[in-house]
């Protein structure tokens, strides 16, 4: 995923945070996905409205990392999310 | 920044681990109904398909959904719906939905007898995490000497094809009885021929949740003798296999370091709701102390008040300090609080039957020169 793209929830899922972690639940599918709490975050901030480098300057803003580092790793789990059809 | 995330697909138990142990109940039972078509002997819920009291004591959908949203919000993932038969509930499907589209992934227990399309149509649309099917014979004979329905094996049959058709997949158990023992390879046969998963038969019957005199009897005359249990599960590769290694882990077990607690088992990892709201900590725990209603108080509320109580719960009661908290076979068993309730009306009564079947195992699958807890052969009392 480039960072120019606008990543978009593409089912109808449900999240909820337990402990620290997020646990997303394809309503169409019966996987359980189990995000670490930056993957959460992540995915709270995939609201169709926002590209992918705006989700990386948000993350930078909230977490010590550089931004090249962040970038990288966002797209990553981006794709993978878009390979397990939670995103498109 | 640390790496983002994992996805994981189920079935898998590390997640389970990871929340054990944190107030979570990860699981929830929700017994739709105790109606079920079938009349099966060794039965411990099921009630007639017609009766009207119990169909009038059901959680509403706007109940159940109550219920799911409590548990929901107390952190569950997983939900059972169980019975009775499910899918006598004419609102199967809207309860089914709105579990789903909490974000539930669910389990389907059923006997496929009325399995219809739009079951099928459902769960390929809405896919639930098992679906998971008794078997009761192999032939109609057995088949309805079990479930004492006439019809009920060609309706079981027409349930299997309607969900391969719908290229659903389901999983396979059965409960070795007297009625059937005879037909128990054709039934392991019939169920790893129909699924991609397991097949998995239990020979262990517990009494019933209502302790009926007469319908307890005739489970008891469904039990199998410890030894012929023994037998039977040896001349099953994947069974045996699974108890040898169980029989090596109790060898090396510990003594409990709190022997006088009542519950040593996993109980308040979930919890269980009946057909008329009872909440208990465990499908089988009907004890009063450690059952409430969720028409009555919060889940939330009952389940820590129950799981406080169980926690609590400590005995000095010769026989089981004498004999169960000091057996290390007592995982060999089915013996636990819940089930010496059923039994005997006490929560720490030693179970005869269940003793005998424990050590008809450890004799068969045991090793005899393991040492420690748990190793060899304690003498029945």
């Amino acid at each position: 995923m480039e960072l120019a793209d606008i990543p978009v929830r593409t089912s109808e899922t449900v999240s909820r945070v337990i402990e620290s972690d997020t646990f997303v639940v394809d309503v169409g599918q019966s996987q359980l996905h189990d995000m670490n709490e930056v993957g959460g975050r992540i995915w709270e901030l995939v609201d169709g409205k926002r590209s992918v480098a705006g989700i990386v300057d948000v993350l930078v803003d909230e977490y010590e990392v550089d931004r090249s580092r962040a970038a990288l790793e966002t797209r990553a789990f981006l794709d993978k999310l878009r390979e397990r059809g939670l995103i498109g | 920044m640390t790496t983002y995330a994992v996805s994981t697909p189920l079935p898998e138990f590390g997640l389970w681990n990871q929340l054990e142990g944190k107030g979570i109940p990860v699981s929830f039972d929700l017994e739709l109904t105790a109606r079920c078509n079938n009349d099966c002997r060794h039965c411990y819920v099921n009630l007639p398909a017609a009766d009207r009291d119990a169909r009038a004591g059901e959680l509403t959908l706007d109940e159940i959904v109550g219920v799911a949203d409590q548990a929901v919000e107390l952190g569950a993932l997983w939900c059972v719906i169980t019975g009775g038969e499910p899918l006598l509930r004419p609102d199967f499907s809207e309860v089914y939905l709105a579990l789903k589209r909490r974000g539930l992934l669910v389990t389907v227990f059923t006997n496929a007898c009325l399995l219809r399309p739009e079951h099928v149509e459902l769960f390929r649309k809405y896919p639930p995490r098992d679906v998971e099917i008794t078997i009761y014979g192999a032939s109609r004979g057995a088949y309805e000497r079990v479930t004492r329905t006439p019809g009920s094996f060609d309706a079981f049959l027409r349930g299997v094809s309607l969900l391969e058709q719908g290229g659903v997949g389901a999983r396979y158990k059965a409960m070795a009885l007297r009625s059937n023992v005879n037909e128990l390879s054709a039934m392991a046969q019939f169920g790893r021929a129909h699924t991609k998963d397991f097949f998995r038969f239990d020979p262990l019957l517990h009494l019933r949740y209502d302790r009926d005199p007469v319908r307890n009897a005739e489970i008891c005359a469904e039990r199998l003798d410890p030894e012929e249990i023994a037998t039977i599960e040896q001349s099953d590769e994947e069974r045996a296999h699974a108890l040898r290694r169980e029989c090596h882990r109790v060898a090396g077990q510990e003594a409990p370091d709190e022997p006088d607690l009542v519950f040593h088992c996993g109980v308040g990892q979930g919890f269980t709701v009946g057909y008329d709201g009872s909440l208990r900590l465990c499908s089988a725990l009907w004890h009063p102390d450690y059952v409430a209603d969720v028409r009555r108080e919060p889940v939330a509320a009952a389940w820590r008040r129950l799981l406080a109580a169980a926690g609590a719960a400590r005995t000095a009661d010769p026989a089981y300090l004498d004999r169960c908290a000091a057996c290390g076979l007592v995982d060999l068993c089915l013996w636990c609080p819940a089930h010496a309730y059923l039994e005997s009306g006490s929560l720490t009564a030693p179970i005869d039957d269940f003793c005998d079947v424990a050590h008809a195992r450890a004799r068969v699958f045991g090793d005899p020169d393991a040492e420690g807890y748990g190793a060899g052969v304690r003498p029945n009392s």
